[in-house]
């Protein structure tokens, strides 16, 4: 039962979260998905998946409920060493928020990036990767930022 | 630039009021020559240290005049500086005719043609004060010009002869003549700053009119600009909603294309994968409407150094296998001997891509395209050009090539395009570092797209 892959995917629109459950589930992975970051939250303290994918989840007024959970992930004990995949088209220039420690103050304390729309491919691939290295890159975040 | 306008004319007459302390300097050296001449050349008598000291208050007032002036031209809250100001401006103006009058005393009193001098001062207290304290400096030049005549002819106050004057005695012996001198003297100073003061005015309501009408430029403009600013939001908005959409319904074909779900018949097959392909190509363009209105509503942009031939490479080497599929020749050549500018990176890496991509679209197989960094020809900065031997612009295109959605209007490029806005975000870029853009073109033997940027300044040097 121990070698069952479980991933947890947090993203705020349905249509696209199923696709990337679809997606992933073809690789024989067991999915779970979230709509909410609450929702996330929980299932994720549940189910204890090996990997987060994670939506930026703009909200209405600019706020990014996606970047607040990576953070709220990495505080919590259990959680905090479970690798997250966040999906965002990178083009686009998140307020507030860099994506590295050296030249940003305010960095997101994830693992990989995927482009959005996710191409099959492509997520499969960063999945699997983000598998094999098995514990985050950012578990001991914010100790890290000093 | 407009602004700069308004505060000017708002401002403090500061430009006059410096004119007047040269002025001031200019008439003491006057005094000075004169009186030395009158006194070496024509050997007439005079009480020299009398004038000397007369001479020597009015470069030390002025010297004082002038240290005020600099003190109250630092200081803030503006209003109290006006009122300071227009005290030091009366004070000057009424010393220097008590200075004027007490010179007078000591070379022939009334007798000393140098009395129309006082008519000066009363042109100079029109254009710098109100109509009342100019009216109220032409009293104080008649109460000291009635000074200078009662004191000599009551005695109490008798002048210093000059000989060749008019001796006081022939003008106090003519007591209508005396009140006829003082009459034309009293009517000169008041009609003097009478004329001045309407013409003076006049120019004020002018100078009035004018700020309040660039008052309203002002206003218009920031009004039109928030405008324009609610206007790129709204497209934001709009685009970052088409696109969450767009994405999801092309991640949902996608997965069965790829066969995730099954195999599905041929046919279907290739309806979908037109839908899919339709999909990607307006998530293409909402991208691109979303990225140049995210950059118009950006706040201002602080940039670092950025050595821009390191980001071309980076870009090229990014854009190589586009490049390969098209069998097109990309060089990156700096000529620039490695200056760099200040801005963002990322724009910079940006525009590159897409004049990048802007090149590769119109330059056929086997073609050449060329990124080079030169001095731009007469000034300062960095010149970024990038060339290639496509199908070049028609000379009507070329001043609309900057311009939004362009190249979507052009129908033999429909297929291959995004929105149009490459171009417009390459204009974008440059122009929130400072920059501008320019196109050249041969058509049938390609086209140059360049941007010149200001050098990066040790100067600005500070947050990174």
């Amino acid at each position: 039962m121990d070698s069952e892959v479980r991933i947890l995917v947090v993203e705020d629109d349905p249509d696209a979260a199923e696709a990337m459950k679809v997606t992933l589930e073809a690789q024989g992975w067991k999915v779970d998905t979230a709509i909410d970051p609450e929702k996330g939250l929980e299932k994720a303290r549940k189910s204890k998946p090996q990997v987060i994918i994670l939506d930026v989840m703009f909200g209405a007024r600019e706020q990014t409920k996606g970047f607040d959970y990576a953070v709220k992930i990495r505080q919590d004990r259990e959680l905090a060493s479970i690798p997250i995949l966040m999906v965002t088209a990178v083009n686009v220039r998140h307020p507030g928020f860099g994506f590295c420690p050296e030249s940003d103050e305010e960095y997101l304390p994830v693992d990989d990036f995927v482009d959005k729309p996710a191409q099959p491919r492509e997520l499969t691939e960063k999945v699997r990767r983000l598998l094999a290295q098995k514990t985050s890159n950012w578990k001991n975040w914010p100790e890290r930022s000093e | 630039m407009i602004s700069s306008l308004g505060e000017r004319l708002t401002a403090i007459p500061w430009r006059r009021i410096r004119w007047l302390l040269v002025l001031r300097w200019v008439a003491a050296a006057c005094v000075l020559v004169v009186v030395t001449a009158t006194r070496l050349v024509l050997l007439l008598s005079l009480p020299l240290v009398a004038l000397y000291l007369g001479i020597a208050f009015l470069l030390l007032s002025n010297s004082l005049y002038t240290s005020w002036f600099k003190r109250l031209q630092s200081r803030s809250g503006w209003r109290d500086q006006a009122r300071q100001v227009a005290l030091l401006i009366n004070l000057q103006i009424a010393v220097d005719l008590a200075v004027l009058a007490y010179l007078l005393h000591f070379s022939g009193g009334i007798g000393n043609p140098f009395v129309f001098f006082f008519v000066f001062h009363m042109v100079i207290a029109s254009i710098l004060l109100s109509g009342a304290e100019a009216y109220l400096q032409a009293s104080w030049a008649t109460v000291l010009f009635a000074l200078l005549l009662l004191g000599d002819a009551f005695r109490f106050l008798p002048s210093y002869r000059v000989p060749f004057f008019v001796p006081p005695e022939v003008i106090l012996g003519r007591p209508t003549y005396m009140l006829g001198l003082f009459g034309a003297f009293a009517s000169a100073v008041f009609v003097a700053v009478y004329l001045t003061t309407s013409i003076a005015n006049t120019l004020r309501e002018r100078e009035a009119e004018l700020h309040r009408a660039v008052g309203d430029l002002v206003a218009a403009n920031t009004k039109l600009e928030e405008k324009d600013r609610e206007k790129s939001l709204y497209v934001q908005r709009v685009s970052h909603h088409i696109k969450g959409s767009l994405s999801a319904i092309q991640s949902c074909l996608r997965v069965v294309l790829d066969g995730l779900l099954g195999t599905v018949g041929q046919k279907a097959e290739e309806m979908i994968a037109r839908a899919e392909r339709r999909s990607l190509s307006l998530l293409r363009y909402a991208n691109e409407l979303l990225y140049l209105s995210s950059l118009r509503t950006e706040a201002r942009l602080v940039g670092s150094e950025v050595r821009v031939v390191e980001v071309a490479e980076r870009v090229a080497k990014e854009l190589r296998a586009a490049f390969q599929d098209k069998e097109i020749e990309l060089g990156v050549a700096d000529e620039s001997t490695g200056r760099a500018v200040r801005g963002d990176p990322e724009l910079f890496a940006e525009l590159i891509r897409q004049l990048l991509h802007n090149a590769l679209k119109y330059t056929p197989r086997r073609g050449k395209v060329r990124v080079r960094l030169s001095l731009p020809e007469s000034e300062q900065g960095l010149q970024l050009a990038v060339t290639d031997d496509g199908i070049g612009v028609r000379p009507q295109d070329l001043p609309h090539l900057f311009e939004d959605f362009f190249a979507a209007d052009v129908p033999e490029n429909r297929e291959s395009t995004g929105a149009g806005l490459g171009l417009s975000i390459v204009r974008q870029i440059a122009m929130m570092h400072g920059g501008r853009v320019g196109a050249e073109s041969r058509p049938g033997s390609g086209s140059t797209i360049s941007c010149v940027f200001p050098s990066f300044d040790s100067e600005t040097q500070g947050g990174s």
